[in-house]
């Protein structure tokens, strides 16, 4: 299976808002550390190596004093290892853990793996379903064929949400206010032009509300031919994306757009359904 | 280290409170797993032993910055989609992973068993890769991130055998106060598992994990990384008998760690 090596996934590091809190509910000492400790292990990034306690302390804009005494706990409790060798740090056996637990406990693994597989094989290309966290889209599950091309990603991975397909759907999905804001919470960060920004989101409602799937031709990567589209449930408190794509050696704009996207609507209902019948709306 | 593993905070004055938040909160998250999904807060008190009132406050928070999430109908929590951005997928990319892989792969189908490589956090051993074959994949549901405990497990009793004599110390401490009651039956079998590691270099347990399945470990120790690892090996007794662990599998686990030791320090 080729890789795409010659490209990080992102140029630079995305900006990564942490979740927004209300102020009152956050005070205490005790809480912002908690807070922070959890910030460090989100600046690890698979392009990374280990990061030295000086890398990590520049990242979050922590004193060096508190990292140490952060990192200390972290370790203590496997969410850190040390790395000997290099001397710094990465993500520890904890994390691993907890990731699992979560996947176990969502039915995203258990319903949609299967059906992004197939549909993976069937069509060579990739398959990513996400979900809105941070500002960024948190992929939840990532299926490729084995034969074909993949992008790098997995359970776990940040992508944009301005410049991908999987991002574009979801933004269509919020409502209209809920939307500009995220816009300007993008604009703000500086990632894109503003007007391209714009337009491009634009089309892409566009062509979501004729189609039912939105286009991401070379506006992540240049070589990279993405369709979105969401799978909106419980009326709209649930909302995840689900994208497949391709290189633009391996694939073209016609077959994406007419043979793709469409077929990625029937494996999103399929998916969908599933979810639906996997438990209660409610537990996801 | 105080009766589960959690660190006695030793840091003075204001860093105490400030470090134990961080301890409690991610002994917190810790408590679900893929057996536990839904917890309300009584129930993670009783698993992290933290007094309510602070399990209270910080599932709150951890709810609010979105590592938990609360169903109001259940009056439970789970965990949340955001602990897949602590570095989970940086876990994915680990390169003790892909050198093991495919060996141990090759591994189980040649035996009709479940093939896994682990690391200890506190008294479990974590699963990192495992790799199964097509007998095992319904039976034995493990995963990368399960876990499985240290003390009573083939996997964990071989990691034990590779610890320096102080680790290990520090470790059995942490678990005699951990199963009290059973702790000297379980330290004979440890004491056991710790002998043949050294005599053979791998132990076996059978029935323990569940009745029909028997399993083999070997320590996998990263010379250059300081790292202690256990490769096991775990299958239905119909496959696995003691005999064939003793003469056949356990003898070709060793060679497996071995070439995975080698090709990580090359790596290095």
């Amino acid at each position: 299976m080729k890789s795409l090596t010659a490209s990080r996934v992102s140029t630079q590091p995305l900006k990564r808002s942490p979740p927004a809190v209300a102020p009152a509910a956050a005070a205490g000492e005790a809480v912002v550390s908690l807070r922070r400790a959890l910030e460090i292990l989100r600046t690890f990034h698979p392009d990374d190596g280990p990061l030295s306690r000086h890398e990590i302390a520049q990242r979050t804009g922590l004193p060096n004093t508190t990292t140490a005494r952060l990192i200390h706990t972290l370790l203590m409790l496997g969410y850190l290892t040390r790395v000997r060798v290099h001397g710094g740090y990465r993500p520890g056996p904890s994390v691993l853990a907890l990731g699992h637990a979560l996947i176990e406990a969502l039915p995203f693994r258990r319903v949609a793996r299967p059906l992004m597989q197939r549909f993976a094989l069937d069509f060579n290309v990739w398959v990513t379903l996400g979900t809105a966290e941070g500002g960024n889209m948190l992929v939840l599950e990532h299926a490729a064929s084995p034969q074909g091309a993949d992008i790098q990603v997995r359970a776990g991975s940040i992508l944009p949400m301005a410049s991908t397909a999987l991002g574009r759907a979801y933004l269509w999905a919020l409502t209209p206010a809920d939307r500009a804001a995220r816009l300007r919470e993008i604009e703000r960060d500086g990632y894109a032009n503003a007007a391209r920004l714009r337009h491009d989101l634009a089309v892409a409602i566009a062509e979501l509300n004729q189609s039912g799937f939105c286009k991401a031709f070379g506006t992540w990567r240049r070589e990279i031919l993405g369709v979105g589209t969401p799978i909106v449930m419980g009326d709209g408190r649930h909302v995840l994306a689900l994208s497949c794509g391709n290189t633009n050696l391996a694939t073209n704009a016609r077959v994406l757009a007419e043979q793709h996207g469409p077929a990625l609507l029937r494996v999103a209902t399929d998916i969908k359904n599933g979810l639906l019948q996997s438990g209660s709306l409610e537990d996801l | 280290m105080d009766a589960i593993g959690r660190p006695n905070l030793t840091a003075s004055g204001k860093n105490r409170s400030v470090v134990a938040a961080v301890s409690r909160g991610l002994s917190i998250l810790s408590a679900f797993s893929s057996r536990d999904v839904w917890l309300g807060n009584s129930e993670i008190a009783a698993r992290t032993r933290l007094p309510k009132p602070t399990v209270s406050r910080l599932t709150r928070t951890l709810s609010l910055l979105g590592y938990l999430h609360h169903s109001p109908r259940r009056k439970q929590y789970r965990l949340g989609v955001a602990v897949l951005t602590l570095g989970y997928a940086v876990l994915g990319n680990l390169d003790v992973r892909k050198v093991a892989r495919p060996a141990m792969q090759a591994f189980a189908d040649s035996c009709n068993a479940l093939v896994a490589l682990g690391v200890r956090e506190r008294l479990d051993m974590i699963h990192l890769e495992t790799c199964h074959s097509n007998s095992t994949m319904l039976t034995l549901r493990v995963d990368s991130g399960s876990r499985a405990r240290v003390a009573t497990t083939a996997f964990g009793r071989a990691h034990l055998a590779a610890l320096s004599n102080d680790e290990r110390e520090a470790v059995l401490q942490q678990m005699s106060q951990h199963y009290r009651d059973q702790w000297p039956k379980v330290k004979r079998e440890i004491d056991q598992a710790i002998r043949e590691v050294r005599r053979q270099g791998f132990c076996i347990v059978m029935g323990l994990w569940q009745p029909d399945i028997n399993a083999v470990a070997v320590p996998l120790v990263c010379r250059d990384r300081s790292e202690v690892l256990s490769i096991g090996c775990a299958g239905s007794a119909r496959y696995l008998p003691r005999r064939r662990l003793e003469k056949e599998v356990g003898p070709r686990l060793v060679e497996l760690a071995q070439r995975i030791a080698a090709e990580l320090s090359r790596r290095v």
